[in-house]
């Protein structure tokens, strides 16, 4: 006896699988935007450095 | 020339990755067949037990990197196991999610007393209480430290969890919502079915481990960037 | 108020090793004697938990003694949790807990000291629970087979949560946290414990309810192996 499927199932599948891949593309794009806003502070960072550096410098007056 | 050279390994294993879980989708709705009873709803089962497995790999991270710290005291294995703690939450919570919307159509309920869910929960509030601890202690290094305790503490007491309900199961199979201890596996696998799912199992471990190599990374240059400020701010 | 120091000319050795946890259970038990704090505390807080449980169920006879073994162990869960926190709480609000750290003691002797002192407050506390909950039930709950389990549950619950309490009071969030900490790893021992006082007292036969003691009795020993093995870690300074 053929068993035909229910459309019922095919939606929960299609929500089950919404869940898992979806799930995992927002921690992967919580991941790039961790890093962007990482490289972001860096480069900050780096700028602050080097005005310390040319402050550093500069002869006491 | 090392840091390329990683930046390349890095690159590499986000293809492998990719490519892994692209043929895994490829078996999922291509390969395998349909199945009698359930319907389509039960190629959710795959990526649903390739994500449980990955949430307890990365809680044997934890604690086998909790060991490593308290033994070595080297922050890199604290941060580790920062990483593994948050990738097996995400995978955790994906596991107990799909498996709700599995159980749905087939048994009627959202939710099933089957011990394999039961102690995957367990498993996300132990998670929780871990970042919960870390987040209530100020000092880096005590944070390590108990961080590193509790992933031991978990890793011993959830498998015992499971052993405990497990047996429970046993001896009362007749329980309100879906039933004995095997209704989640309650379907026949076929070869084919079992080759889509080992492949799963490969395609989600790959990807854990690209996540974390990646998660410790950002946390490796959080810390380098913490140590910059540092110096700047104190000199 | 810095009690003093043990045995600071005397050789290590185990009948030293033991004397040193005596004394630090038997410093808990005299100052607890002497403010009954502690005590007061948890019985008043299993009390009201077995009251509010009294109202929330609302069961007729039968159905309030099927749930009794539960209610029971979530009532212990409760107060055991409220006793661990303010037993290693008081020793730093003392100031005790600097002075505990500088005795020649090893940290291990703490942690049994500690775990045995907390043991006896809860045996207390479910000493005087027991009549009252017998009599609020209606049912006699002073069986050997249940009084062991009571025992052997507290053992398990208390040697994980002397470990993790100490984790908690060193943080902010230390009121909630305990709880939030010991709950998700301490469920072996509350099922394996609610289940055995389940047989007990609906007089199963013994080889129903062995599994549930002896998987008890595992956990016990794992639990305080652990707790025990890890402690040194936790109290660092």
């Amino acid at each position: 006896m053929t068993q035909t499927t229910t459309p019922a199932t095919l939606i929960f599948m299609v929500a089950g699988y919404t869940v898992i891949l979806g799930g995992l593309a927002l921690y992967g794009l919580s991941l790039i935007a961790r890093f962007r806003g990482l490289a972001r502070q860096e480069k900050w960072m780096d700028e602050l450095e080097n005005e310390e550096r040319s402050r550093n410098r500069e002869p006491v007056q | 020339m090392i840091r390329e050279r990683a930046s390349a390994t890095r690159m590499a294993l986000t293809l492998v990755a990719a490519l892994l879980l692209l043929a895994a989708l490829g078996l999922v709705f291509g390969y395998a067949p349909r199945e009698a009873v359930m319907g389509e709803v039960q190629r959710v089962f795959y990526f649903h037990v390739s994500s449980a497995w990955v949430g307890m790999l990365s809680f044997v991270v934890a604690a086998v990197t909790g060991g490593l710290y308290l033994s070595r005291r080297e922050r890199y294995w604290d941060l580790v196991q920062i990483s593994s703690v948050e990738i097996g939450m995400v995978f955790g919570l994906i596991a107990i999610l799909s498996g709700s919307i599995w159980a749905r159509p087939v048994w009627n309920t959202w939710w099933t007393w089957d011990p394999r869910l039961v102690t995957t929960s367990v498993m996300e509030l132990v998670y929780a209480a871990y970042l919960l601890l870390r987040q209530g202690i100020e000092e880096p290094e005590r944070r390590a430290r108990f961080g590193a305790v509790y992933a031991i503490v978990g890793v011993i007491t959830v498998p015992i969890t499971f052993l405990s309900i497990r047996f429970l199961r046993t001896i009362h199979p007749v329980v309100i919502g879906s039933g004995d201890a095997s209704a989640l596996g309650g379907f026949a696998m076929t070869p084919k079915m079992l080759e889509t799912f080992l492949f799963s199992l490969l395609t989600f471990t790959v990807l854990y481990a690209t996540l974390l190599v990646y998660r410790v990374r950002l946390a490796l240059r959080g810390d380098m960037l913490e140590a910059r400020r540092n110096a700047l701010f104190s000199g | 108020m810095v009690e003093t120091a043990p045995a600071q000319a005397r050789p290590a050795g185990p009948g030293n090793y033991f004397r040193s946890v005596g004394v630090i259970v038997w410093k808990d038990l005299a100052a607890e004697l002497r403010s009954k704090e502690l005590l007061g505390a948890m019985l008043v807080f299993a009390l009201l938990v077995l009251l509010v449980f009294n109202f929330a169920l609302e069961l007729d006879l039968p159905l309030r003694q099927a749930v009794a073994p539960g209610v029971l162990w979530v009532t212990f869960a409760f107060a055991g949790t409220l006793g661990l926190n303010r037993s290693l709480a008081l020793e730093r609000e003392r100031g005790c807990w600097e002075g505990l750290l500088l005795a020649p003691v090893d940290r291990s002797a703490i942690y049994l000291g500690k775990a045995f002192g907390s043991f006896l407050f809860m045996a207390i506390m479910e000493a005087l629970v027991l009549p009252i909950y017998s009599a609020l039930y209606n049912i006699n709950l002073f069986q050997p087979g249940l009084l062991l389990v009571v025992l052997l549950g507290s053992i398990g619950y208390v040697s994980l949560g002397t470990l993790l309490a100490a984790m908690a009071i060193q943080a902010r969030t230390r009121d909630v946290l305990l709880p939030i900490l010991l709950f998700p790893v301490v469920l072996p021992v509350l099922i394996s414990a609610v289940n055995a006082s389940a047989g007990f007292l609906s007089a199963a036969p013994m080889d129903q309810i062995w599994p549930w003691l002896n998987l008890l009795i595992a956990c016990d020993v794992i639990f305080v192996a652990v707790s025990y093995l890890l402690f040194e870690y936790v109290v660092e300074e």
